[in-house]
C-alpha cells in the first residue's frame, strides 16, 4: 500500500516530469519548428550514440575527467582549508587571495589552460580542478573555524597533540561542514565539465554538444547531451547527499529537511 | 567537564569513553571502556551516538570519558545547570554513588547553595571579581543527606549568608 509520502516522493516528480515532456512535444508539433527536436527526436539520437558505441565511452570519459580534477582538488583543498581554518594569520594573509581568485569563473582560465597544457588531458581536468577547489577549502576553512572550543579543550585536556587534535577532534567537528564543502564542489565539477570539453578533448558530453553542433547542426543530439549531464548531475548531487546521512556526521545536519 | 555538552557527537558513547585512552593496548581498553559503561547505567547504549541519548545521559557519558583516563582529580565545571530539575537530582544521586564507587576528589563548581550542601564534604565559597575565597564551610553530614534535617537549613542559611543573600523572597 503506497503511503502519501511515498505519492509524493516518487509519482509527484514523476507525473511533473511526464507533463514536462508531453508539453515539450506537442510545443515541438505545433510550432512546427526545425531546429529543436522533439522528444523522440532525442531519443532516437541517444539510440544512434549507443549504436554507434560512443555513448557509454563518452559517458565516461566526462566522468573520469571530472574524478580527476575532483579528487585533485579535495586532496589539495581539505588539508589547505584545514591549515587555513587552524592558524588565523595563514588566513589573514591567503583569503584575500582566495576571496579575489574565487570569482573568476573557470572559463576565463581557458585560454590560458590551452595554452600551458595544449591539446592534452591536463587542459580540461585543471579547469575542473578550478571549479572544485575554492569551494572545497573555504569549506573546510569555515568548518575548522566553527569548531566550538569546549571540543577543543576536551581533546586538550585528554592530553591531545597538535597534529592528533586536528586529526581526531578538528577534523571530525568540521566534517559536516566539508561535506556541504564537497557537495557543492561536485556540483561545480560536472558544470564545469562541458565548457572544459570543448577544448583540446575529443570525447565526452561537453565534446557531443558543441560536435554535434558543429558538424551538421544535430540539434537532437545537442539536447541528448545536455539531459545526459542533467540527469548524470542529480544521480552526483543525490550521492553526495547519502554521505550527510552517514552516522558520524549526521548530527551536524538535524534540523535540515532530507 | 563542561556545562555544555563536551561529548563529541561524531563517536559513540563506546567511542567518546575510549577518546582519552589512546595510550592503552586494545584489551586494557575494552576492560576500562565495559567498566565505565556499566558504572554510569549506559548498559545497552554502548554504539549509541550522543544525539540518541537523553540529556541526564549525555552528562553520564562525559563523566564517564573523564574517569575512564583515571584522572587525580575530576573536574565538574556546572555540570547539571543545563538539566531539568529532577534529572537534576538523579543525576546528584548517581554522582554521589559512582564517587563511592571510583573514591575520586571532585572539585565541582557550582552556582546552586542546595547543590553545594547536598553534595560536598567541603564548600569554598567564592566572591565575584576578584574571584577570592571567601569562606571555607565543612558540610558535616553523612551521605545520604536529609534535605529537611535542621542541620541541612543550617548549613545552607549559612552558605546563603556568606554570598549575601537574603532567606526570603
Amino acid at each position: 500500500m503506497p503511503t502519501r509520502s511515498d505519492l509524493e516522493r516518487f509519482l509527484l516528480p514523476l507525473g511533473t516530469a511526464a507533463l514536462a515532456v508531453l508539453v515539450w512535444a506537442l510545443a515541438v508539433r505545433f510550432s512546427h519548428t526545425n531546429v529543436f527536436p522533439s522528444p523522440l527526436g532525442v531519443l532516437l539520437g541517444l539510440k544512434e550514440l549507443a549504436g554507434k558505441g560512443v555513448l557509454g565511452h563518452y559517458v565516461g570519459d566526462s566522468l573520469r575527467r571530472v574524478a580527476t580534477g575532483y579528487f585533485l582538488a579535495l586532496a589539495l583543498g581539505i588539508p589547505a582549508g584545514l591549515a587555513l581554518g587552524w592558524h588565523p594569520s595563514l588566513a589573514s594573509a591567503f583569503n584575500p587571495i582566495i576571496q579575489m581568485a574565487r570569482p573568476i569563473s573557470p572559463l576565463a582560465w581557458m585560454p590560458l589552460a590551452i595554452l600551458w597544457f595544449g591539446v592534452s588531458e591536463a587542459g580540461p581536468g585543471f579547469l575542473i580542478f578550478l571549479g572544485a577547489f575554492f569551494p572545497i577549502v573555504v569549506a573546510s576553512m569555515n568548518g575548522v573555524r566553527s569548531v566550538p572550543s569546549m571540543y577543543l579543550q576536551a581533546g586538550r585536556n585528554f592530553g591531545l597533540s597538535t597534529p592528533r587534535l586536528l586529526a581526531r577532534v578538528v577534523f571530525p567537528a568540521a566534517l559536516p561542514q566539508i561535506l556541504v564543502g564537497l557537495r557543492i564542489a561536485l556540483g561545480i565539477a560536472w558544470i564545469v565539465v562541458v565548457a572544459a570539453e570543448m577544448i583540446a578533448v575529443d570525447s565526452g558530453l561537453g565534446y557531443l554538444i558543441i560536435d554535434s553542433r558543429n558538424a551538421g547542426k544535430r540539434y537532437d543530439l545537442v539536447v541528448a547531451g545536455m539531459l545526459l549531464i542533467g540527469v548524470i548531475g542529480l544521480v552526483l548531487d543525490t550521492l553526495a547527499r547519502r554521505l550527510e546521512r552517514l552516522r558520524t556526521v549526521r548530527w551536524g545536519f538535524q534540523g535540515e529537511s532530507a | 567537564m563542561f556545562q555544555e555538552r563536551g561529548v563529541f557527537p561524531w563517536l559513540t558513547v563506546k567511542g567518546n569513553i575510549a577518546f582519552g585512552l589512546f595510550r592503552l593496548s586494545a584489551k586494557e581498553r575494552a576492560e576500562r571502556i565495559a567498566h565505565y559503561v556499566k558504572l554510569v547505567g549506559l548498559s545497552g547504549f554502548e554504539n549509541a551516538y550522543p544525539q540518541e541519548l537523553s540529556g541526564g545521559m549525555k552528562q553520564r557519558l562525559e563523566v564517564a570519558r573523564a574517569l575512564a583516563v583515571n584522572p587525580d582529580v575530576l573536574f565538574l565545571d556546572e555540570p547539571f545547570g543545563a538539566l531539568d530539575s529532577i534529572t537534576r537530582l538523579v543525576m546528584r544521586s548517581e554522582l554521589l554513588r559512582i564517587r563511592r564507587a571510583e573514591k575520586k576528589t571532585i572539585l565541582f563548581v557550582t552556582h546552586d547553595i542546595d547543590e553545594s550542601v547536598q553534595l560536598a564534604d567541603r564548600v569554598v565559597v567564592m566572591s565575584n571579581r576578584p574571584a577570592i575565597i571567601r569562606r571555607i564551610v565543612d558540610i558535616d553530614m553523612p551521605h545520604p543527606r536529609d534535605l529537611s534535617a535542621p542541620r541541612y537549613i543550617e548549613l545552607r542559611d549559612l552558605l546563603l549568608e556568606e554570598i549575601g543573600l537574603a532567606h526570603k523572597i
